[in-house]
């Protein structure tokens, strides 16, 4: 990949190519790593404004003077480089852009490689593979075909996936384990991709609305819904102590004037219709009944996160625990048996195994 | 039955530092045996508490520190068996201990049993917080393994392969961050649930943020004793997050809707 046009003729590569090369770098992405770390806990350092807080003027003065009295004089100047606004400013998406950027390019220029180990293996055993394998062994007599059928059944047992071929004379077999774990990394990048696609999307199109309705009452949720909540009763249960163990919402939800929909909300249970979704939110009694405040929200971000978050997970898992194994075996033309093993680097224990594989062939009795 | 499991951890400690100190094998099996029964203890404690509640012992930081402990004493037990070596426990169970000392010295309102906040009531939190629990323990024995690699390492080993201790640290966070990841993405499923956001930047959402970033960083990097050294800083960023974070919130006046 190292720049053939510098090469030849002293030429300087074009730009796009070198920012290419750039991005690519493991270095850069572990720095822009780094940065968007420091970014994160930078924020946290401030009281972030909350959109609910600024779109209320009351609350936003309650928050505004009590920055001012935390920060005095320098308040000015954190809110013009946005320390209150740190996880929506520039310069925090900038970096998390340049990561996301650095990742695709990351994920893009490997996909080749990578495709290629996991679809790739080839059945004739490479020159020098005795040499350079970090597992090598040889055996001696008895004369290795006989001991073919005893190699292929060893892997089998250990879960590798055995093919053989003719080579040069001799016997070449190669065992594999989780031949498609290399893909798993691909996964894991892309997965982190589609999930700032998702917060993306989420920051784009998504809506929250608080509602208050009255005891018996019809609120319209706004947005262009058409929607509206009628709320029909509510209830509190108690523990023995008296404590409060659960709030109950009743509500039906309106659509053209006909009920479309009737469910009760709880705590970490919304209702859900039509990809909006009703929380309970407060409650304080009014007369003989409740007056509710209900948050309606709508958030196409949130699948797309929950997605790419499994995907990211199984890539983890994948590369972490499922990693590529593999075992060569030729049979040379004279009778020697000679063995080669790699692995992934996370394989930790393919070299116990290895030499638990060598003594278990040594050991079989021949036919 | 909690203070005789914080006192057997000690004297398990001690044992496993003789058994550094002298390498003789029924110090070391003494050594394990003490760590065994202490766990036997907190495990029968916690089985106590929770059904003295009735709901899972992981509503609060006391019970959610406790539980800490207890994984990371389970995943240290589980490497020294498949391991088949001791000498790691010398510098696994100090990190238990910092994490139960932290426990024990809870205010008795903390300490104290009470029922479940209506907010709490949800099988995502449970699946949440028991997720961060593996994933602490985890990346807990892994700060305890890179402690060890930081102050020699192999050299503490009597037999065996070359790089076995960061190979075992390794593993070890290769356990934790996946079950870090899932502990964030339940967390943010139950969110979703509860307040209708899946993220909020909360400051514990946040940090939690720095810890997987930090533990993400470390994987990218290549096997060195700097590497140990960040595995070790990256235990102390997630204590921070666990336990720090409240003098954070108070300090700045953040507002936080994370109780622990």
């Amino acid at each position: 990949m190292n720049g053939s046009a510098s090469q030849g003729g002293g030429r300087t590569s074009p730009m796009p190519k070198r920012v290419w090369r750039f991005l690519a770098r493991v270095d850069v992405a572990i720095a822009l790593l780094f940065v968007v770390l420091l970014l994160v806990a930078l924020g946290s350092c401030f009281p972030q404004l909350s959109s609910s807080t600024a779109a209320d003027a009351g609350r936003l003065a309650v928050w505004e003077s009590q920055v001012h009295a935390r920060y005095g004089s320098l308040t000015p100047f954190l809110r013009a480089v946005g320390a209150f606004r740190w996880f929506t400013s520039p310069p925090f998406w900038l970096s998390v852009a340049l990561l996301a950027l650095a990742t695709l390019v990351c994920t893009l220029n490997r996909w080749s490689g990578v495709w290629r180990r996991a679809s790739h293996r080839p059945g004739r055993c490479p020159e020098g593979l005795f040499e350079r394998a970090p597992h090598t062994t040889q055996l001696g007599p008895p004369p290795g075909h006989e001991r073919v059928p005893i190699v292929r059944g060893c892997l089998e047992r250990r879960g590798f996936r055995v093919r053989s071929q003719s080579d040069g004379g001799g016997v070449c077999l190669r065992g594999d384990r989780y031949g498609w774990a290399p893909l798993a990394t691909l996964v894991t990048h892309l997965a982190v991709l589609l999930l700032l696609a998702g917060v993306a999307l989420s920051g784009a199109t998504r809506w929250r609305e608080e509602i208050e309705v009255a005891p018996d009452g019809t609120v319209g949720i706004g947005h262009g819904t058409g929607l509206a909540v009628r709320s029909e009763d509510f209830t509190v249960t108690r523990y023995a102590d008296g404590s409060v163990a659960g709030y109950q919402a009743h509500v039906t939800v309106v659509e053209g004037g006909r009920d479309a929909a009737r469910g009760s909300i709880r705590l970490n249970q919304p209702l859900t219709y039509d990809g909006v979704g009703l929380y309970l939110w407060r409650y304080a009694e009014e007369g003989s009944g409740y007056r509710l405040t209900l948050l309606a929200v709508h958030d196409p971000g949130f699948t797309p996160v929950i997605v790419a978050g499994s995907l990211l997970l199984l890539g983890l898992t994948v590369s972490f625990h499922f990693p590529h194994c593999s075992v060569q075996a030729r049979v040379e033309a004279g009778g020697a048996l000679r063995l080669a093993g790699r692995s992934d680097r996370r394989a930790w224990d393919f070299g116990r195994e290895f030499a638990a594989l060598v003594e278990e062939i040594e050991r079989a009795p021949l036919d | 039955m909690l203070t005789l499991a914080y006192l057997l951890f000690w004297l398990a400690l001690a044992a496993y530092v003789g058994y550094l100190a002298c390498d003789r094998r029924p110090v070391g099996r003494g050594a394990t045996g003490l760590t065994v029964i202490a766990w036997a203890a907190l495990t029968a404690a916690l089985v106590r508490r929770g059904l003295r509640a009735g709901h899972w012992p992981l509503t609060n930081r006391y019970e959610f520190a406790l539980c800490f402990v207890w994984a990371i004493v389970a995943v240290y037990l589980l490497l020294e068996a498949s391991w088949r070596r001791r000498q790691a426990g010398a510098f696994v169970l100090p990190v238990a201990l910092l994490v139960a000392t932290y426990a024990v010295t809870r205010p008795a309102d903390m300490r104290a049993t009470s029922p479940l906040l209506p907010v709490l009531r949800s099988v995502w939190l449970q699946i949440h917080v028991l997720t961060a629990v593996v994933g602490y323990g985890a990346l807990g024995v892994a700060a305890g393994l890179g402690l060890m690699r930081m102050m020699g390492g192999d050299r503490f080993l009597e037999s065996g392969p070359a790089g076995a201790t960061p190979a075992a640290m390794e593993r070890a966070v290769a356990l934790g961050f996946p079950w870090l990841t899932l502990s964030i993405l339940t967390g943010a499923i139950w969110a979703h649930r509860a307040w209708g956001r899946y993220w909020g930047w909360d400051p514990k959402e946040t940090w939690t943020l720095v810890t997987w970033l930090w533990y993400l960083l470390v994987l990218h990097l290549r096997a060195s004793r700097r590497r140990a050294a960040l595995v070790v800083a990256g235990f102390g960023v997630l204590l921070f997050t666990f336990i720090g974070l409240p003098w954070l919130v108070r300090v700045v006046r953040l507002e936080t809707l994370h109780g622990f």
